[in-house]
C-alpha cells in the first residue's frame, strides 16, 4: 500500500489518511499531502508523459510549478483541466487524471515515430517545409492541428463558480519560505497590514525540503509560531494562492485555488478566487529555480533536478531511485547525495564540474569521505527508455567512464525567480560566477528578498527578509539559524556539455522539445537576437514559459556570440506567472451577466405581455407585443396602424432626462442647445438639438420650462449617459461660475407616451381634473394618487402626450393609461412601431441619421439654429468644409418599382458606379403602403425627384428609388396639432 | 422585504421607499449652509460624509451637493423647507425614483462589499458616517455607512435587480463558507 | 489598473474614472476658429508626463487634472479642475 519507492517513515504527508486516485485508468494509493507526482513516484511510476514534438518518453524532473514534462489532464465533464503539472496537483479521493499528447497509450505511443524522423524536424522546420498551393496547405494544416498542442481542450461548459475580491494591505509578501516568513513577521511587527501569499498548499517554502533550527526552534514549530503571530496581528495568509501578475501602482493579482483540478468544490461552490490586491509595498520572496545541465539524454525518465530529489525524500517520503549519479557545479547537490545515501540509495558517483584544487566546505568534505566524488568531472550521456534509466557515461579524469544508475540528480545552479519584479518594470544585474540574474533597480514599490535576491545560505536569507520588509527593522532582531543549517552555494557556473555529448539529444526547453543543437542551428542561420532565437526555436514559449530553460538558452547564445550573457538581453516577462483559468478571470461576468442589463421599472409588467425584447445599449425594451401568431413585422404594422387610426401606448421611461434649475439655468441650456431656449414661457416646451464642439449634431431632444428658473431637458435613450457626461463637463469645467444645478432624473421619472387621434381622449379619461395641454405645453395632475407631469409632444406624428410620474409609483399610472387606451380600441406599441412611425415623419434619431458626421445643415435643420450663436459647436460650424458642395445631405427615398428598399443600402446613380449616398432607415408608408426610407445623398437637397438605385450587396437586394423630401406622412403637419 | 437573510454573516433588506431630495449650494455659499443647518437641526456633512439631521439622513454626494433621505410623508414639506432655506443660493430637486436602496447588515457586510469590487470596504477609515461612490459588478453604487454593522447601498433602479441579485448570491456563498 | 488619488474621495481604482481628454484640448465657448481647430485636431502626444482631464465618474463625479507619464503611468499630481495646475 505504501508503494515500492515510499520510505517506511518520514515526510510531511499524513500517513493516517490514505487517498486513492486514478492515473491513465489505473488506481493507485497515496496519502493526504502527496502531489500527484510524489504519489506516482512512490508507486514506482517513472513514465509520466510524451514530449511535444518527438514524443520522447518523459518522467518528472522537478517537484514544483517549474515542472516542464509531467503534464496531465485532470477531472472530467464540466470540471476538467488540461496541462496541469503533476507536481502542482495535490491528490484527493477520486482524482481522475491522464497523461497527454500520446496515442493510443503512454506506454505505446505511435507519436514516437516522430523521433525516427527527428533529423528532418528540428526547430523552425516548418519555415522551410509545407510548400505548395492553398489546397495542399489545407491538408498540411489539418495534419498539423492533429499533432500540435499538448492537452485536449474541455468539451463541456465550465460547471464551476468563481469570484473576484478586492483586497488592500500595507505589505504584500509573495512566498512563504524563510525569507518571506521573516519579511511578513518583520512588517507585521512594524504595525503593517500584511497579506502573505503562497502558491503551495502549505507555508514554509524551502524549509519543507531542508528543515533547520531557527531561533532555537525546529523549523516546523517556527513556521507554526510565525503563522500564529501573523494571524493574531490581523494578517491574512493565503495558501494555494499564486501571485499571477504585477500591474501598475502595485496592483497584484493573486489566484487562489480552493479546489484542485477536477475536484468538486465545498459548500460555497467556489472553485477559485481572484484577489486583486492593491499593496502599499510588495515583497517578493519567490525563491530560485534550479537549473538542469546539458548532456545527451538529459530528458529521459529518471533524470531529475537535485533539489527535487531531496524534496521527494524529505517532504513526501519518496526515494526516486536506488542507484544515483549526481552532477553538479555547486555545493547544494551534496545535500541530495548525502540524503539519498541516508535513505538507503547507493551513490554511483558525484560528478562535480568544479576544479579539483581549491577549498572545500565541511559539507563537501563530509561527502568526499563517504561517497565516490569526482572533481573536474561531467556527465556525457544518460541511457534509458520509457521504462527508466539504465546507465550513464561520464567524463572522469579525462576518460569516458560507464556508470550504472536508475536516477540522475542534476544541479546546474539556481536562477532567482524574478518574474514579478520584471513585470513591475524592474531591471536585473548579472553575476558571472553564479550564472544568475537578480533584481537590481525597481520602478514600483517592490523589493526582493532571500534566494530571489541572490541571498546565499539560510542565514543571509532570513536576514534579507527581515531587514528589507520595514525601515524600522533592526538586523539584530532578525531570526537566525543554527550554523550547520547555513549552507553556502560555492557555485562556479558551468554551462558547457561534455565534448562527446550529442547536442541533438541535449535538451534545453523540455516542453517545446528544443535542443542545444537547435539553438546552434538558429544562430548559424542568422537568428542571433534573443527575440529571434526565442521565436524561431520556440525556446521559452511553452506553458512553463522557460522557467528551467531560458538561462541555459541565453548562455548558449552568449557563447555563440562570444559576448557576456547580459549583453545578449532578455525577452519580456509577461503575466500570468503560471497558467490561469479563463473562468477565474471572468468570475461572474459570463452568460447572462456578461454585460450589465438595465431594466426599465415597468420591465415585469411588459414581460407579462410576452413582448419581443430589444437590447438598446444595456437597456432591454419591448420591440413589439405580438398577438396570437403574429411575427415581428405583422405586430409592428398592426401597432403602427393602431397609432395612426386610434391610439397607442408605449413606455418611454428610458429617455435621457435632466432637471436644470437656478438663475442661470437658461444661460446654461443655451450653451448646450443650438436652438433658442431662454424665450420659452413657463409651461411651454420645444424640440432642440445639441452639437459637439466640432459642429456635428450629438443628440436631439426637447426642453420644457417647468418653472421660472427650472427646465426639463430630454434626450435620446442611447445618448443619455453621453449627455450626462457632457452636461457635467459644461457645468463643472467650461462654466463652473454659473448658478445652475443639473440633476440626472432619467430614472426618477418614468414616462408613458400616448399617441394617436384618440390620444387626448385617453388623457382626458385618466386625468379628468387636468386640462389637456395643447401642443408643446405641459400641465400637472394626479393619477391614482400619483403626481404626474403631462407633456404634449409628438414623436410619431400623431397627437401625442408623454405622462411622467415618479418611477417608484408608475405601475398604477401605466395600468390606468393602458386600460383607457384599450377601452377605445387602442393597443400597446413597441420600438419597431416607433421606428416605422418616425421614419414616415422624417424624425432623426441618434445612431441613425445622427451618426456623428452630420452637421445641422446636413440634416436640414439650419433654420432651427440660434442666430446669435454662443452654443457649443457654433464656432466650428464656420469651418469652410461645412459649406462645400458634395456634402452628404439628408433626403427621403421612395421605392418606384414596388420592391422593398433594403436596410443600410448604398445609393448609386447607375449599376457598378461608386456610391453617392446611403440609406439610414428603411420603413414603409403605414396607411398607403409602399417602401420608403431616409438616407444621405451628396448634395441631396438639390436632387429631389432624381432616380437612383438602392443596393445592398450583403443582402443581394436592389430597389429603384426616387429622391424625395424626408417626410412622407402629414407633410402639412396638422395631425399632431390641437 | 428581506432579500437574503444569513444573520450570522450578512443580511440584505430592501427597506420601504423613501423620498430622496438632491440639493446643491452654489459655490458652497456659507450663509446658505448655515441657514440649512438651522432648519435641518445640524451642520451639513463634509466631503464624503453622511449624518442624521433631525428625522432625515443627509449624504454628501458631489462638490457642494447633498442627497437627503426623508420619510415619504414628510417629502413635500421638506422640499418646500429646503427650497425656502436655499433661497437664491441653491436649488433642490426631487430624485425619489432615481435610486433604489438596499440595507446590508451583519458582521460580514464589509467582506461582501469586496466581492466583484475595487473598493476598500475593509478599511477601518471607512466608518459610520462615511459615504463612498464606486462601481460593483458593472453597477454604479453609493455607500452610506450607518453603523458598525450596517451600510446602505444606493443604485439606479435599472441596475438594482442585477446588483442586488449579485449580492444575494455572494451572501449565500459567504454564509455557506462559514 | 491605475490608482488615482481623487482630492475628494482619496486613492481609488481606475475603474471608477473616465479619461476624458488631454488638458490642452479643452475648447472654451469663446474660442476662435483657428484655436479651436488646432486644439481639437492637432494634438501633442508626448512620451512622458503631461496634464490630462479625468472624471471621477463613479465616485464624486468631480473633474480632475491629472499629471501622468505616458511612458510608465506614474502620476505625479492630481488636482481638482478648478485649481491652477502646479508648474
Amino acid at each position: 500500500m505504501s508503494g515500492p519507492m515510499r520510505l517506511a517513515d518520514g515526510g510531511l504527508i499524513d500517513r493516517s489518511r490514505p487517498v486513492s486516485f486514478v492515473f491513465d485508468g489505473k488506481t493507485y494509493q497515496g496519502f493526504a499531502g502527496d502531489s500527484l507526482a510524489s504519489a506516482l513516484l512512490a508507486n514506482g511510476v517513472v513514465l509520466f508523459g510524451r514530449s511535444f514534438k518527438y514524443h520522447r518518453p518523459r518522467g518528472v524532473m522537478a517537484a514544483g510549478i517549474e515542472e516542464p514534462s509531467a503534464l496531465v489532464q485532470a477531472g472530467s465533464g464540466g470540471r476538467y483541466e488540461p496541462n496541469s503539472r503533476a507536481t502542482d496537483v495535490f491528490i484527493y479521493e477520486g482524482l481522475q487524471s491522464q497523461s497527454q499528447n500520446r496515442w493510443p497509450s503512454l506506454g505505446f505511443d505511435l507519436g514516437g515515430l516522430n523521433s525516427l524522423i527527428s533529423p528532418f524536424i528540428p526547430a523552425g522546420f516548418y519555415y522551410k517545409t509545407f510548400f505548395g498551393g492553398p489546397k495542399l496547405w489545407l491538408l498540411y494544416e489539418h495534419l498539423i492541428r492533429q499533432m500540435a498542442g499538448l492537452g485536449m481542450p474541455p468539451t463541456k461548459a465550465d460547471a464551476d463558480v468563481y469570484e473576484h475580491r478586492a483586497a488592500f494591505c500595507d505589505v504584500l509578501v509573495v512566498g512563504s519560505g524563510p525569507a518571506g516568513l521573516a519579511a511578513a513577521l518583520s512588517a507585521s511587527a512594524a504595525g503593517s497590514r500584511v497579506i502573505l501569499a503562497e502558491q503551495d498548499e502549505r507555508i514554509g517554502g524551502s524549509l519543507l525540503t531542508d528543515p533547520a533550527t531557527i531561533d532555537g526552534l525546529a523549523s516546523d514549530l517556527w513556521i507554526a509560531k510565525a503563522r500564529e503571530t501573523l494571524i493574531a496581528a490581523g494578517g491574512r495568509i493565503l495558501t494555494r494562492t499564486t501571485a499571477a501578475g504585477y500591474y501598475d501602482h502595485d496592483l497584484v493579482n493573486l489566484v487562489e485555488r480552493l479546489t484542485e483540478p477536477g475536484q468538486t468544490p465545498g459548500p460555497d461552490g467556489l472553485a477559485q478566487r481572484l484577489w486583486r490586491v492593491r499593496a502599499g509595498k510588495v515583497i517578493l520572496a519567490t525563491g530560485a529555480f534550479e537549473r538542469p545541465r546539458l548532456f545527451e539524454g538529459n530528458d529521459l525518465p529518471g533524470v531529475m533536478l537535485s533539489g527535487a530529489v531531496r524534496t521527494y525524500l524529505r517532504r513526501y517520503g519518496v526515494r526516486a531511485g536506488s542507484r544515483a549519479v549526481i552532477t553538479t557545479d555547486n555545493d547544494d547537490a551534496y545535500r541530495t547525495a548525502l540524503a539519498l545515501a541516508e535513505a538507503g540509495a547507493s551513490i554511483a558517483a558525484v560528478l562535480d564540474s568544479r576544479p579539483a584544487d581549491g577549498d572545500r566546505s565541511a559539507l563537501v568534505q563530509k561527502a568526499v569521505a563517504q561517497l565516490p566524488v569526482h572533481f573536474g568531472a561531467k556527465l556525457i550521456a544518460a541511457k534509458g527508455s520509457a521504462k527508466g534509466l539504465k546507465a550513464a557515461s561520464a567524463l572522469i579524469g579525462g576518460k569516458v567512464t560507464a556508470l550504472d544508475c536508475d536516477l540522475i540528480a542534476v544541479s546546474g545552479g539556481f536562477s532567482p525567480v524574478v518574474h514579478l519584479h520584471m513585470q513591475a518594470g524592474g531591471t536585473l544585474a548579472w553575476d558571472e560566477l553564479s550564472g544568475s540574474f537578480s533584481p537590481d533597480l525597481t520602478r514600483q514599490n517592490q523589493t526582493t528578498v532571500g534566494a530571489a535576491a541572490g541571498a546565499d545560505g539560510l542565514s543571509a536569507t532570513l536576514l534579507s527578509g527581515w531587514t528589507k520588509a520595514s525601515d524600522k527593522a533592526k538586523a539584530k532582531a532578525a531570526p537566525t539559524c543554527a550554523a550547520e543549517d547555513d549552507v553556502a552555494l560555492n557555485i562556479i557556473a558551468d554551462w558547457e556539455p561534455a565534448p562527446q555529448a550529442s547536442l541533438k539529444k541535449a535538451f534545453v526547453d523540455y516542453q517545446n522539445d528544443v535542443t542545444a543543437a537547435d539553438l546552434d542551428l538558429a544562430w548559424r542561420e542568422g537568428y542571433r537576437s534573443v527575440e529571434h532565437l526565442k521565436r524561431y526555436t520556440t525556446l521559452g514559449m511553452a506553458t512553463d514559459q522557460g522557467k528551467t530553460s531560458n538561462l541555459v538558452g541565453l548562455a548558449r547564445l552568449a557563447k555563440s556570440e562570444g559576448r557576456p550573457v547580459p549583453s545578449v538581453g532578455l525577452t519580456t516577462f509577461r503575466p500570468p506567472y503560471t497558467p490561469v483559468t479563463l473562468g477565474v478571470l471572468a468570475a461572474e461576468a459570463t452568460g447572462a451577466h456578461l454585460d450589465p442589463r438595465r431594466r426599465p421599472v415597468l420591465y415585469n409588467i411588459h414581460a407579462a405581455e410576452q413582448p419581443i425584447w430589444q437590447p438598446v445599449g444595456y437597456w432591454h425594451r419591448p420591440r413589439a407585443y405580438p398577438m396570437g401568431a403574429e411575427n415581428l413585422h405583422q405586430a409592428a404594422l398592426r401597432e403602427s396602424l393602431t397609432v395612426r387610426t386610434k391610439v397607442g401606448v408605449t413606455d418611454v421611461s428610458t429617455l435621457g432626462k435632466f432637471d436644470v434649475s437656478g438663475p442661470d439655468a437658461a444661460i446654461f441650456l443655451e450653451l448646450i442647445c443650438a436652438t433658442t431656449v431662454g424665450k420659452l414661457a413657463v409651461g411651454r416646451g420645444r424640440y432642440t438639438i445639441m452639437l459637439r464642439e466640432d459642429g456635428m449634431v450629438m443628440d436631439d431632444g426637447t426642453v420644457w420650462r417647468t418653472e421660472e428658473n427650472r427646465f426639463l431637458l430630454t434626450s435620446s435613450t442611447g445618448g443619455a449617459d453621453r449627455m450626462a457626461a457632457h452636461l457635467s463637463y459644461v457645468r463643472k469645467v467650461l462654466a463652473p461660475e454659473l448658478k445652475v444645478a443639473v440633476a440626472n432624473v432619467q430614472e426618477h421619472w418614468a414616462a408613458v407616451a400616448v399617441a394617436g387621434p384618440l390620444a387626448k381622449d385617453v388623457v382626458a379619461a385618466v386625468l379628468p381634473q387636468m386640462a389637456v395641454p395643447r401642443h408643446m405645453s405641459l400641465d400637472r395632475g394626479a393619477l391614482a394618487g400619483v403626481p404626474t407631469l403631462t407633456l404634449a409632444a409628438s414623436y410619431s406624428g400623431e397627437r401625442a402626450f408623454e405622462i411622467y410620474a415618479p418611477s417608484d409609483q408608475i405601475a398604477p399610472v401605466w395600468a390606468a393609461i393602458a386600460q383607457a387606451a384599450r377601452d377605445l380600441g387602442g393597443c400597446l406599441y413597441g420600438l419597431e412601431a416607433l421606428e416605422i412611425l418616425r421614419i414616415e415623419k422624417g424624425h432623426i434619431v441618434v445612431g441613425g441619421e445622427i451618426d456623428g458626421r452630420a452637421s445641422p445643415h446636413d440634416l436640414g435643420l439650419s433654420k432651427m439654429l440660434r442666430p446669435a450663436g454662443g452654443y457649443i459647436g457654433h464656432t466650428a460650424l464656420q469651418r469652410p468644409a461645412f459649406a462645400e458642395s458634395g456634402r452628404l445631405q439628408m433626403i427621403g427615398l421612395e421605392a418606384v418599382d414596388g420592391s422593398a428598399i433594403p436596410e443600410g443600402s448604398m445609393l448609386l446613380t447607375a449599376p457598378k458606379t461608386l456610391p453617392v449616398g446611403h440609406v439610414t432607415a428603411a420603413g414603409l408608408n403605414v396607411i398607403k403602403g409602399g417602401s420608403i426610407a431616409l438616407g444621405f445623398l451628396r448634395d441631396g437637397f438639390s436632387r429631389t425627384d432624381e432616380s437612383l438605385i438602392a443596393w445592398s450587396p450583403t443582402r443581394n437586394q436592389t430597389a429603384k428609388v426616387k429622391v424625395t423630401a424626408p417626410v412622407f406622412y402629414d407633410v402639412a403637419g396638422v395631425q399632431y396639432r390641437d | 422585504m428581506t432579500n437574503a437573510a444569513h444573520p450570522d454573516v450578512v443580511t440584505l433588506q430592501t427597506p420601504e421607499p423613501s423620498r430622496l431630495l438632491r440639493f446643491e449650494i452654489w459655490s458652497g455659499h456659507k450663509a446658505a449652509q448655515a441657514r440649512l443647518a438651522k432648519v435641518l437641526g445640524g451642520t451639513l456633512p463634509g466631503v464624503c460624509k453622511s449624518a442624521d439631521l433631525g428625522a432625515s439622513r443627509v449624504i454628501w454626494v458631489e462638490q457642494n451637493t447633498w442627497l437627503m433621505r426623508t420619510s415619504p410623508a414628510d417629502g413635500d414639506l421638506t422640499l418646500a423647507t429646503l427650497t425656502a432655506a436655499l433661497g437664491k443660493d441653491g436649488s433642490a430637486t426631487d430624485m425619489s425614483g432615481a435610486l433604489r436602496r438596499l440595507r446590508i447588515s451583519g458582521p460580514g457586510w464589509r467582506t461582501l462589499l469586496t466581492i466583484g469590487s475595487v473598493f476598500d470596504a475593509e478599511s477601518p477609515a471607512f466608518a459610520p458616517g462615511c459615504m463612498a461612490g464606486t462601481i460593483v459588478a458593472h453597477s454604479p453604487v453609493r455607500y452610506d455607512v450607518i453603523s458598525a454593522d450596517c451600510v446602505d447601498a444606493y443604485t439606479p433602479p435599472s441596475y438594482a435587480p442585477d446588483l442586488f441579485g449579485f449580492w444575494c448570491e455572494a451572501a449565500e456563498r459567504l454564509a455557506k463558507a462559514g | 489598473m491605475l490608482l488615482i488619488a481623487c482630492p475628494n474621495c482619496g486613492p481609488r481604482a481606475q475603474a471608477e474614472f473616465t479619461f476624458e481628454r488631454p488638458l490642452a484640448s479643452i475648447v472654451t465657448p469663446t474660442e476662435t476658429l483657428p484655436d479651436l481647430i488646432h486644439k481639437l485636431f492637432t494634438r501633442e502626444n508626448p512620451r512622458g508626463p503631461s496634464w490630462e482631464l479625468w472624471r471621477h465618474t463613479y465616485g464624486c463625479a468631480g473633474w480632475l487634472k491629472v499629471h501622468r507619464d505616458t511612458h510608465n503611468h506614474q502620476i505625479s499630481a492630481v488636482v481638482p479642475v478648478d485649481m491652477e495646475t502646479p508648474s
